[in-house]
C-alpha cells in the first residue's frame, strides 16, 4: 500500500475494504458506509481531541537537546494532564524515519527536561529503554501544552502537520497524542445520514496513544496502558443494543479497546479506568461486534486486532487485494469495515 | 421557568468578555449559577474579572488567529467541560476613524472578517462537536442593525455582521433537527468603548447600558422561543 502521505481529506470518496459474514471481501467507498450499517445497530465513536504532542527541551542536569513524544494519557481525568507516558527520542526530527534516530541523551528518573519557563517534564520512572513515566509541572499546564507542543507526525508525510489536521469532528477533551484517525473521513452529514437510517449513535472518551516509537522492541509494548471513560448513556445504549440483538460498531480501535474492556459478564460498564488489554487472534469479544478501522502496516499490533475480529486468512485475501485496489495507508488513508463475528462464532 | 433554574449548572462560554456586552454577559451569566468560561485577549483584564468573580474561568486567546482556536477549545474542554452555551461577543469594527468601502485597505476588511465572522466559525466548529453528540445546545452570535441597515463608512463591519446573520441561519437549518439552536442577536446601540471608537461624538444619554442589553438577551434565551433565528433585543 501506499502511504496517504497528506492531510487532505477524500471524505466519502475514501476507500473501503468490507470483510463480511460468510468469508466475504467486498470494494465500496465510505458514501455507502449507510448501506452496510442496519435499523438500530449502534456505532460508537472517540470523541477525544489530539494534542500537539511532540517536545523539544534540554535536560536540567547534563543541558542536552532531547525530543519527548508523549506516548499515552494516564488520567486521572481531562481536567489533569500532568500524567503520561512518554518516549525519548533522539537528534532529528520527523523528517527523518523513527528508526533510524539516533539514541537520546539517557534520562533517569528525577531528571526534569525544561521545555520551556512554564512548561517542565519530570521524570518519573524509566519503564525500558526510551519509554518513561513523565510528570509535567506547569502552573498552566493546559494552555503551555499547545505553546510548546508540535503534532507527533513520521516521515511518510510530505508536510509539517497542523493542530487542526489532527482533529476529527468529533474531537472534544483533548487527551490523544495521535488522532482516533478512523473517523478522519466522516462528516457530520453522513452521520446525519446513518441517524436518518435508525442508526444509533453513541461517544465514549479515550486517549489514543503513540503508534510508532522507531524499535521493533518498543513497538512490541505498544498499545501501551491507555486512559478511557464511557458514559452512562453509551453503556445503557450499548447494552440495549445488545438485548436487542443489534450489532456494536466500533469505529475505531480505541473504541474497540475501550469497550471490551470495560465489558463484566456480557454488560458494557460505564465508569473511566486504565486498560492494558490486547488482542490477539482466538480473543472472545464481549461487546463489539463490528469495526471500522484505518489500513495499517503488516507485522503492527493492528493487525493483531483485525485477526482476532475476523478469521486470519480472510483478512490477508483482503489485504492481498487492497494492493490491486490503489488503497492508502496510514491514518489520512483508506478504512476497512470488519463484519466478521457471525462467522467466526 | 426562572432565569436561576435555566442558568444554573450550565457550562457558558463568552468571547469578548472582558469590556462591553461580553464582560455583562459574563458578570450576569455567573450571578445565575453558570460554570462561566470567558475568553479574550488581555491578560490583565482577565485577572481583574477574575479577582471580582473567582468562580469564572478567565482564558487568554484571540479569536481571530486560526492557530488559536485548537488551543483554545482544548483549555476550554480541559477547564470547564462540554459547552451548553456559547456566546461568540468578541468583535472587530475596524480601522478608525472609519471610511467609505472605497478607501478601506483590503487588509482592513481582511481582519473585521477574521474577528467577526471567521472566529465565530471557527470557535463555533470546534465546541460544536460535543453539542451535537449530546443533541443539545445553543450558539449566540452578537450581530447589529448594521447587519440590515446600511451605513455609510460601516463597510467592513456592516458585511461582517449581515455574514454572521446568514451564518447563524445556515447553522440553524442544519442542526436543529439535531437539537443544536443558533440566535444572531442585535444588542442595539450600546454605550461601549467600541461604539465610542466608531462614532467619538455619540450622545451617552442616547446609548444603552450593556447591562441592559445583557439582560434582555438572557431573557430572550431563557423564554426559549427560537422561532426567528435574527432577534433584535
Amino acid at each position: 500500500m501506499k502511504p496517504a502521505n497528506s492531510a487532505k481529506r477524500l471524505y466519502e470518496e475514501t476507500k473501503l475494504l468490507v470483510l463480511s459474514e460468510q468469508n466475504k471481501v467486498s470494494h465500496s467507498t465510505v458514501n455507502s458506509l449507510v448501506d452496510f450499517l442496519d435499523v438500530d445497530d449502534l456505532l460508537v465513536v472517540n470523541r477525544s481531541a489530539t494534542l500537539p504532542a511532540s517536545f523539544s527541551g534540554q535536560i536540567e542536569r547534563t543541558h542536552q537537546v532531547v525530543e519527548i513524544r508523549l506516548a499515552a494519557f494516564q488520567g486521572p481525568d481531562p481536567s489533569q494532564l500532568q500524567n503520561w507516558f512518554a518516549f525519548s527520542f533522539g537528534a532529528g526530527d520527523w523528517t527523518i524515519p523513527t528508526e533510524k534516530r539516533g539514541l537520546p541523551p539517557a534520562l533517569s528518573p528525577g531528571d526534569r527536561v525544561i521545555i520551556g519557563e512554564d512548561l517542565i517534564a519530570d521524570i518519573v520512572s524509566v519503564q525500558h529503554e526510551r519509554l518513561l513515566s513523565i510528570r509535567f509541572l506547569s502552573s498552566s499546564l493546559q494552555k503551555s501544552l499547545y505553546t510548546h507542543g508540535r503534532p507527533i507526525q513520521y516521515s511518510y508525510h510530505k508536510d509539517a502537520l497542523e493542530i487542526w489536521d489532527q482533529q476529527t469532528i468529533f474531537s472534544g477533551p483533548a487527551i490523544s497524542v495521535e488522532p482516533p484517525s478512523a473517523s478522519f473521513p466522516l462528516t457530520w452529514q453522513m452521520i446525519f445520514r446513518l441517524k436518518n437510517k435508525g442508526i444509533r449513535l453513541a461517544s465514549l472518551l479515550h486517549g489514543a496513544g503513540i503508534s510508532s516509537t522507531g524499535s521493533q522492541y518498543l513497538d512490541s509494548k505498544l498499545p501501551l496502558r491507555e486512559w478511557y471513560s464511557i458514559p452512562s448513556a453509551t453503556r445503557e445504549l450499548i447494552n440495549t443494543t445488545k438485548s436487542n440483538g443489534n450489532r456494536v460498531v466500533a469505529l475505531g480501535t480505541t473504541v474497540l479497546r475501550a469497550i471490551e474492556s470495560a465489558a463484566d459478564n456480557g454488560q458494557a460498564q460505564a465508569g473511566a479506568g486504565l486498560t492494558t488489554l490486547k488482542f490477539s487472534p482466538g480473543y472472545q469479544f464481549k461487546t463489539i461486534d463490528t469495526l471500522i478501522t484505518g489500513m495499517h502496516e503488516f507485522g503492527t499490533s493492528h493487525r493483531d486486532v483485525l485477526n482476532a475480529l475476523c478469521p486470519p486468512e480472510l483478512v490477508q485475501v483482503g489485504y492481498e487485494q487492497v494492493e490491486f485496489h490503489d488503497y492508502r495507508d496510514h491514518e489520512y488513508g483508506d478504512i476497512s469495515l470488519l463484519d466478521c463475528r457471525k462467522s467466526i462464532i | 421557568m426562572t432565569h436561576q433554574s435555566y442558568w444554573e449548572n450550565k457550562n457558558v462560554l463568552i468571547t469578548g468578555g472582558t469590556s462591553g456586552l461580553g464582560r455583562a454577559l459574563t458578570m450576569q451569566i455567573n450571578e445565575l449559577g453558570s460554570n462561566v468560561g470567558m475568553i479574550a485577549r488581555t491578560k490583565e483584564k482577565i485577572s481583574e474579572i477574575e479577582m471580582m468573580h473567582p468562580n469564572v474561568i478567565g482564558i487568554q486567546g484571540d479569536v481571530s488567529k486560526k492557530q488559536k482556536i485548537y488551543p483554545l477549545a482544548g483549555e476550554v474542554h480541559s477547564r470547564l467541560g462540554d459547552i451548553d452555551i456559547l456566546f461568540n461577543v468578541a468583535s472587530y469594527l475596524g480601522d478608525t476613524p472609519l471610511r467609505n468601502l472605497i478607501d478601506t485597505d483590503c487588509e482592513d476588511l481582511e481582519k473585521v472578517l477574521q474577528t467577526n465572522v471567521l472566529g465565530p466559525f471557527r470557535l463555533s466548529k470546534a465546541i460544536l462537536p460535543a453539542m451535537l453528540l449530546r443533541k443539545k445546545g445553543l450558539i449566540v452570535n452578537i450581530s447589529s442593525d448594521a447587519a440590515i441597515s446600511v451605513y455609510p463608512t460601516w463597510g467592513s463591519y456592516s458585511i461582517s455582521k449581515a455574514s454572521i446573520d446568514h451564518m447563524s441561519k445556515i447553522f440553524d437549518i442544519e442542526l436543529k433537527a439535531q437539537g443544536v439552536r443558533f440566535l444572531s442577536i442585535d444588542p442595539g446601540d450600546m454605550n461601549t468603548p467600541m461604539h465610542f471608537a466608531a462614532i467619538p461624538d455619540a450622545n451617552p444619554a442616547e446609548l444603552r447600558d450593556p447591562n441592559d442589553s445583557a439582560a434582555k438577551i438572557i431573557e430572550l434565551i431563557v423564554s426559549e422561543d427560537r422561532s426567528e433565528v435574527r432577534r433584535s433585543v
